[in-house]
Order: structure tokens, then C-alpha cells, then sequence
């Protein structure tokens, strides 16, 4: 590992720690696991590339998430957007969780993933995707109903 | 069967490939390394390729020209003398200047290109980021 040794690779470093996570996972939740990795590397090249504007945005992740949306429209969609559970994680995870997934719409998968999934606030990922709040609000609903209906889960235990 | 949430958040967290600066720089690194490999056969600059085009035309028409007029018999051909020249001057010393002439250029145009290619193989946008 190459040590950063100048401040706009510390400050870039420091971005990249932090917004990150957000942007991996809600592009991941919105185009499947390949592409959104692809997307997400994408995005933060791009970001790198253009380090000089991108470090004064007041909301460069949400930003960049419309980077990453725009090169995810490039790549071709897989066949399967969401691979089967590896056997380590079935004990966890239902078999039938990624097909679930595939059945939501794509605003429903981020704001179930992000706010459920994976405990953002509403407004962050409304910051993310730029929606406001209220609609997030509605397609994590929405989308989570879906979700139980299709994996039979009434109460979560 | 845990809970919707945390197979949501288990699921993601075992699939989601993580993305790290270093990722980044690494592939800004190779980015750059190919556009510097492709960055020979890139078109040049307009103006360049004018400058070379003009370039070409002169000393091939030039030449040309000059071939025609060296193999063309003087006027004292028949004197027995095979005298070759252009215009009135000393043919020999004419010849010699506008070969030299077109020399020049086009050892000019030559450094003119690969200077131009040179240029177009630093890419402006990464400097001082490495």
C-alpha cells in the first residue's frame, strides 16, 4: 500500500473513508452487487479526477451518486442482480432474500437497504438519491412491505 | 432466521465489494499508463497536422519539381556540355540550395511532430495530483 504523501490525496483518503460506504451500498441496493461496484469505482475515480471541484461541493456523495448512476446506465444489466447467499451467511440470511430484492423497485431497494438495512437516516439517503424526505419515507415502506409479503415474514423475531 | 433488518445488513455487508483511496489511486495509475501508451498514436493537434501537411506538399512537389528540372537539357546541350539547371543561375549551386531548403523543413516538420507528440501524450488533468 502506497502512502499518501500529499494533501489532496490525505484530504481525497478522508473522503473516500467516509463517503464510501453510502455510495457502495446505495448503488449496490439500486443496480445489483456487480454493478454497483463497478458504478461506485466509477464514481469515486471520476471524483478523484475532478478532486478540485468535487472537495467544495456541499453534498459531493449525493453528487457522486448521480455520477454513479450515470455510468451504471453504461454497463449492461446482469442477469442476476443480487447473487444466492453464500452457504457461510444461510444460517442468517433467508435463500430467498435475494430474489425478494430483484422484486422491488429500484427507489424501494435503496431506501429499504439504506434505512433498514443498514440504519441511515431518512435524510441522509434523501441527501444521497435527491429525493426529499417524505418520499424516501414512502418507498422504505412500501418497499419493506413487499419485502415481507414476498419472504412471508409477518413479525420480524 | 434473524430478522429482516439484519439479513438485509448481513447479506449486503458479505456481498458489497469495498472500495478503498487506494483503489482509486491504483487505478488513476493504470488510467494514465494507457492513455500514455495510446498517447503515440493519438491524432495530433490541427494546427500541427496542417503544419506537417504543408510540410509534406512542399517538399514532395518540391522535389518533384526539382527532379524534373535537373533531368531537363539545357540550352548548351548541344554544345556537347550537358548542362542542368534551374532559372539562370549556376544550376548546380540551385539544385544544392533548394535541396537544402527542403531539407531544413522537413527535418523542422519532423521535430515540429514529434514535439507536438510529446505534448499530447501529458495529460493535463493529472498533474499534480500524483
Amino acid at each position: 500500500m502506497r502512502r499518501s504523501n500529499n494533501p489532496d490525496q490525505r484530504e481525497f483518503t478522508r473522503f473516500v473513508k467516509e463517503t464510501e460506504p453510502r455510495l457502495s451500498y446505495a448503488l449496490a441496493a439500486a443496480y445489483g452487487i456487480e454493478t454497483g461496484a463497478e458504478a461506485t469505482a466509477d464514481a469515486l475515480g471520476w471524483a478523484w479526477e475532478h478532486w478540485d471541484r468535487v472537495k467544495g461541493m456541499a453534498n459531493a456523495a449525493g453528487y457522486l451518486y448521480r455520477v454513479g448512476q450515470s455510468k451504471a446506465r453504461r454497463y449492461t444489466r446482469p442477469r442476476v442482480l443480487f447473487p444466492e447467499v453464500a452457504p457461510m451467511d444461510e444460517p442468517t440470511v433467508a435463500p430467498e432474500l435475494p430474489a425478494a430484492l430483484d422484486q422491488l423497485s429500484k427507489n424501494q431497494r435503496v431506501a429499504v437497504v439504506m434505512i433498514h438495512g443498514l440504519g441511515y437516516t431518512e435524510r441522509e439517503v434523501a441527501d444521497l438519491v435527491g429525493s426529499s424526505r417524505w418520499t424516501v419515507r414512502t418507498h422504505a415502506e412500501r418497499g419493506l412491505s413487499k419485502l415481507r409479503s414476498s419472504l412471508g415474514v409477518t413479525i420480524d423475531v | 432466521m434473524s430478522d429482516l433488518d439484519t439479513q438485509i445488513h448481513g447479506y449486503f455487508d458479505a456481498n458489497v465489494e469495498r472500495i478503498t483511496a487506494d483503489d482509486v489511486f491504483a487505478e488513476r495509475r493504470l488510467v494514465e499508463q494507457l492513455h500514455r501508451s495510446r498517447a503515440g498514436w493519438q491524432i495530433l493537434p490541427k494546427f500541427a497536422a496542417a503544419f506537417g501537411f504543408a510540410v509534406t506538399v512542399f517538399v514532395v512537389g518540391g522535389s518533384l519539381g526539382l527532379g524534373l528540372a535537373l533531368h531537363q537539357p539545357g540550352d548548351d546541350a548541344a554544345a556537347g556540355t550537358v548542362s542542368y539547371g534551374v532559372g539562370t543561375g549556376p544550376p548546380a549551386s540551385t539544385g544544392w540550395g533548394l535541396l537544402s531548403i527542403a531539407a531544413f523543413l522537413a527535418v523542422f516538420a519532423l521535430v515540429f511532430i514529434v514535439l507536438a507528440l510529446r505534448s499530447a501524450r501529458r495529460n493535463p488533468s493529472s498533474r499534480g495530483r500524483e
